[in-house]
């Protein structure tokens, strides 16, 4: 009988490396801690090393993103300039929008300003080629940030802390499908679940009475309660408020934020207190 | 210095680059998936399987890295690695281009596979079109870096396969 090939002796050891693979994947979906824990140890040797090289390369980065993303700056240019003309036209209807929002949330007493936060830089996007709708930031658990945090800007909500490392953390964009958060319209009332929909807007699903009436334009701050974010956040305003609905009631909002080119962001410190 | 020992340099070498180098420099979004790339490169130098243990070791690193569950990455990284051993062992002779070619598609391959399976798992977020677009990038741009990476693969298994290519040419 002749002696087995390199292919029929490696069978076994696939089968074994599969078995292995499919054990630990069912242990981590199924939430054990330490192979969390190993997975960020890992994470946290490497962390310094990145610091450095990415502090190295800083230069030579902004000259690829330069060459690589021409074409897209070309445009983003014509973009800007278009809306530039756009916004001058609309000053005095956006003065009057803001003063609307100030006026709102003064009356249910927003400290919308005043909450703790941590600024922190945005990165870039983690490793990986399927990270979509999620950035990396430079502040970790050594400056005090744990998952689930809100991240923020000035404009409103961004999204939330996923995965907190030592030095760095990774960022679930407002717009991700895995995100939701709970929601008030302002003007309304009413609250439900607004939830990320893998493109550049939210949709507002559950909860909204169906025979509510909401306005285009009408703003949407995070509800709080018992929600994991703090209340009265900005979260964006209704384009299409579905008021026909007639069995099922989707809402789009367009976030207040923008989350494209985002540079820096302010994570919300006081979780505990304001939830 | 063994096998073991300059596969297991070769191995954190090529995780430092992923997560460095190879994360900040990108094209429309894909990078290099030097992970991926060594575990093919391994399989076809070092048979099936070494490639496969490499692999499995390397999506570890891979799945710590994208925080992805462990064990996701290794369900394709090993059996990529006894695939391209496979149709290595039956290749006679090609060119450069053709080994070119076949590096894309495996790279391009192995990230979609690990993409959907990602989808499959409830780990990736991704619209089917962007993942096999930023898939084939990833393998032109892999293949790209791929000479270097294979003089170094080479010489961690230098030590291992003595005239492994003298058995499989026929003496006239």
């Amino acid at each position: 009988m002749a002696a087995p090939g390199p292919a029929e002796r490696s069978r076994p050891t696939l089968l074994i490396l599969l078995a292995a693979a499919l054990t630990l994947l069912t242990l981590q979906v199924r939430g054990a801690e330490p192979l969390d824990a190993f997975q960020q140890g890992i994470r946290d040797i490497i962390g310094p090393v990145r610091t450095v090289v990415d502090k190295a390369t800083d230069p030579i980065q902004s000259v690829w993103s330069g060459i690589v993303n021409y074409g897209e700056l070309e445009d983003e240019n014509e973009r800007l300039a278009k809306e530039l003309a756009e916004v001058r036209g609309e000053v005095l209807s956006e003065e009057a929008d803001r003063e609307l929002l100030e006026r709102l949330l003064g009356e249910i007493d927003v400290p919308y300003a005043d909450l703790e936060t941590i600024v922190a830089r945005i990165l870039g996007t983690p490793p990986g080629n399927f990270g979509s709708h999620l950035v990396e930031i430079d502040k970790g658990s050594d400056d005090g940030l744990s998952e689930g945090m809100a991240v923020v800007t000035g404009a409103g909500l961004v999204g939330r802390l996923e995965q907190v490392d030592r030095q760095r953390s990774v960022v679930i964009l407002a717009t991700h499908p895995d995100f939701s958060v709970g929601v008030r319209l302002v003007e309304s009332q009413d609250e439900g679940l607004a939830v990320g929909t893998g493109g550049e807007e939210m949709r507002l699903e559950d909860g909204v009475r169906l025979d509510a009436v909401i306005a285009e334009d009408e703003v949407v701050i995070t509800s709080g309660g018992r929600s994991r974010f703090p209340a009265d956040i900005p979260v964006g305003k209704v384009t299409d408020p579905d008021n026909f609905a007639e069995y099922e009631r989707t809402i789009k909002i367009e976030l207040a934020a923008s989350l494209e080119n985002l540079s820096f962001v302010n994570v919300v410190m006081d979780l505990e207190e304001n939830s | 210095m063994t096998t073991r020992i300059r596969s297991f340099v070769v191995l954190v070498t090529a995780v430092l680059l992923q997560a460095t180098i190879f994360s900040e420099f990108r094209f429309s979004g894909a990078s290099v998936e030097v992970l991926l790339l060594v575990t093919i490169l391994a399989g076809y130098h070092g048979g099936p399987e070494h490639g496969a243990i490499f692999g499995f070791f390397a999506s570890l690193f891979q799945d710590a890295l994208t925080g992805a569950p462990f064990g996701l990455h290794a369900m394709v990284y090993s059996p990529l690695a006894v695939g391209v051993s496979s149709i290595e062992d039956r290749l006679v002779e090609s060119r450069p281009v053709v080994y070119g070619l076949g590096l894309v598609v495996a790279v391009a391959l192995g990230a979609s596979l690990a993409g959907f399976t990602g989808l499959l798992f409830g780990q990736t977020a991704i619209e089917n079109g962007l993942l096999i677009k930023r898939s084939v990038i990833a393998g032109l741009v892999s293949a790209a870096v791929a000479p270097q990476i294979n003089k170094i693969i080479q010489w961690s298994l230098s030590m291992s396969i003595p005239g492994a290519v003298e058995l499989r040419i026929p003496e006239k």
